[in-house]
C-alpha cells in the first residue's frame, strides 16, 4: 500500500532524491508518498527536465520494495504504475487516455504526465523509487512540448490534494495485482492500453519515418512494431520514436 | 515392517538367487536388489536394500536421499577463490574480478549527464557501493559492486548499450 501517510514540502530539490536519501538512511516506511509543490531540480527521464510551473502540478514520489520482482518482471511495475494513472484519469471522465509506450500517459494526443523509476539494491532487497508528474493546473505550456493538463481537459482548476489521493488509490489497485503477481491482467491491461496498440500510428527509426501499429510489448518491455509494409521491429526506448 | 522382518527378508532374497525383490505397502515400500555379477561368491552376496517412505499420494514414490557417494577428489587447481573471475578475461587478467551487468540494458557511470562519475580508475570500492546504471525500459538500476578493491578498468563507455553478463568493470582486489 502506497500513501498511507502523505508528507508535503513546498518546496523539494526533487521528491524522488528526498525519497531516496530518506530510505537509505532509515527514515522511510515503504509507501509513503512525498509530495511537493515545487520541485528546484525536478527530473524527467535523465536529460529531460520537467517543466512545471510552481505550484500548479503534482509531483509525487513513493518507494516500494520490490525484491520480489525478478530483475527480468521489473517492466511490469513501469506497467502498473502507469496504468494507475491512466485509470485515474478515466476516472475523471476524460476521454483519449493512452500510455505511449514505455510509461508516458498521453490525454487527446498530449503528454499531461510521465514518471521516472530508480532501482536500488541495498542489504539483499530492492527498491524502486517511483516519481510521477502530472499536470494537473498549468494552463499554458510551449507548443513544442505538446502537453497538457488536467485542468485544461476538463475546463476547471483542481484540487491537488485530491488528485494526488485518488491517484494513489488507483496506484494501489494496480500495486496489488502487481504483489500478488497477477502478471497476465497487467500485461493485457497495459496493451489495451496502449497508444498505437490498435490504430496506426507514426514511428521515427533515425531519419526514416513509418506508420506502424505496435504488434506487442514483451515481458522485457521492448517494442514491437509491424509496419504498414509489413515488416516487424524490436526496439528499446531510444531506437525509435513515437509520433503523437 | 519391523526391522526384524527386512533382515529376514534380505537372507531370503540373496538365498533365493532372485536380483530384484519390491513390496509396497500402504506408507512403505522396500526395494531389495543383489547384484547378479556376484552372486557366486557367497559372501558377496550381499543385497542393497532401499527403503522408500511413501510421500505423498500424488507422488508415491519420492525417493531417500540416496547415500553419500564417495566424495569427489577436491580439484587440485591451485588456490581457486570463490572471487576468482570466471570469463574469458580471466587469462590475462587473472588476478581481477570482472563486475558484470546484471540486465541488458544502457550503461550510464553517472547519475546524470552534468554529474560526476560514481567511480572512475583508481577508486576504491566495496560491497554496496553504487558503481553504475543500467537502465532498462527507462527503470534505472543503479548497480552496486559486491566486492571489495580497486577499479582497474572501466570497460564499457558511457551511455553504450550492455548485454546480460557483459564485463562493465575489472577490479583489483589485493
Amino acid at each position: 500500500m502506497i500513501g498511507n501517510i502523505i508528507r508535503r514540502f513546498d518546496s523539494l530539490d526533487s521528491t524522488s532524491n528526498y525519497v531516496a536519501t530518506e530510505l537509505m538512511s532509515g527514515n522511510y516506511s515503504e509507501g509513503d508518498v512525498i509530495l511537493a509543490h515545487f520541485q528546484t531540480a525536478g527530473r524527467g527521464q535523465r536529460e529531460s527536465v520537467w517543466q512545471s510551473e510552481p505550484g500548479s502540478n503534482l509531483m509525487m514520489s513513493f518507494a516500494i520494495d520490490i525484491t520480489f520482482l525478478e530483475n527480468s518482471e521489473q517492466f511490469l511495475l513501469s506497467e502498473s504504475i502507469s496504468l494507475g494513472i491512466k485509470a485515474y484519469l478515466n476516472a475523471e471522465k476524460l476521454s483519449g487516455v493512452w500510455i505511449k509506450w514505455p510509461n508516458d500517459i498521453l490525454v487527446s494526443d498530449r503528454k499531461i504526465g510521465g514518471m521516472l523509476i530508480e532501482i536500488k539494491r541495498s542489504n539483499g532487497k530492492k527498491w524502486a523509487v517511483v516519481g510521477i508528474g502530472l499536470n494537473i493546473n498549468q494552463l499554458e505550456f510551449s507548443p513544442e512540448l505538446s502537453a497538457t493538463s488536467l485542468a485544461l481537459e476538463i475546463g476547471q482548476k483542481v484540487m491537488t490534494m485530491r488528485v494526488t489521493k485518488t491517484v494513489i488509490e488507483e496506484i494501489n489497485v494496480w500495486m496489488d495485482q502487481l504483489k500478488a503477481k497477477n502478471f497476465n491482467p497487467i500485461r493485457t491491461a497495459y496493451h489495451d492500453a496502449l497508444y498505437g496498440y490498435r490504430s496506426w500510428i507514426e514511428f521515427r527509426d533515425g531519419d526514416r519515418r513509418f506508420t506502424g501499429k505496435i504488434s506487442h510489448v514483451d515481458d522485457d518491455g521492448h517494442l514491437w512494431v509491424r509496419s504498414k509494409q509489413g515488416a516487424i521491429n524490436q526496439y528499446q526506448p531510444k531506437q525509435v520514436e513515437i509520433i503523437y | 515392517m519391523k526391522l526384524t522382518e527386512i533382515q529376514d527378508l534380505i537372507k531370503f532374497v540373496s538365498r533365493s538367487g532372485v536380483t530384484e525383490v519390491e513390496i509396497e505397502q500402504s506408507n512403505f515400500k522396500i526395494t531389495i536388489k543383489s547384484d547378479p555379477t556376484k552372486k557366486k561368491g557367497k559372501a558377496a552376496a550381499q543385497p542393497e536394500a532401499y527403503i522408500q517412505p511413501q510421500m505423498q499420494m500424488a507422488m508415491p514414490q519420492m525417493a531417500m536421499p540416496q547415500p553419500a557417494p564417495v566424495p569427489a577428489p577436491a580439484p587440485a587447481a591451485p588456490a581457486p577463490t570463490a572471487e576468482a573471475p570466471k570469463s574469458n578475461e580471466a587469462d590475462k587478467n587473472a588476478n581481477y574480478i570482472t563486475i558484470k551487468s546484471p540486465m541488458i540494458g544502457t550503461f550510464y557511470r553517472s547519475s546524470s549527464p552534468e554529474k560526476d562519475p560514481f567511480v572512475s580508475v583508481g577508486d576504491e570500492v566495496k560491497p554496496g557501493k553504487v558503481i553504475c546504471i543500467v537502465e532498462a525500459m527507462k527503470l534505472f538500476n543503479e548497480i552496486e559492486a559486491e566486492v571489495s578493491g580497486k577499479i582497474v578498468k572501466v570497460l564499457v563507455d558511457d551511455a553504450s548499450p550492455v548485454e546480460y553478463d557483459q564485463p562493465l568493470f575489472l577490479v583489483d582486489p589485493s
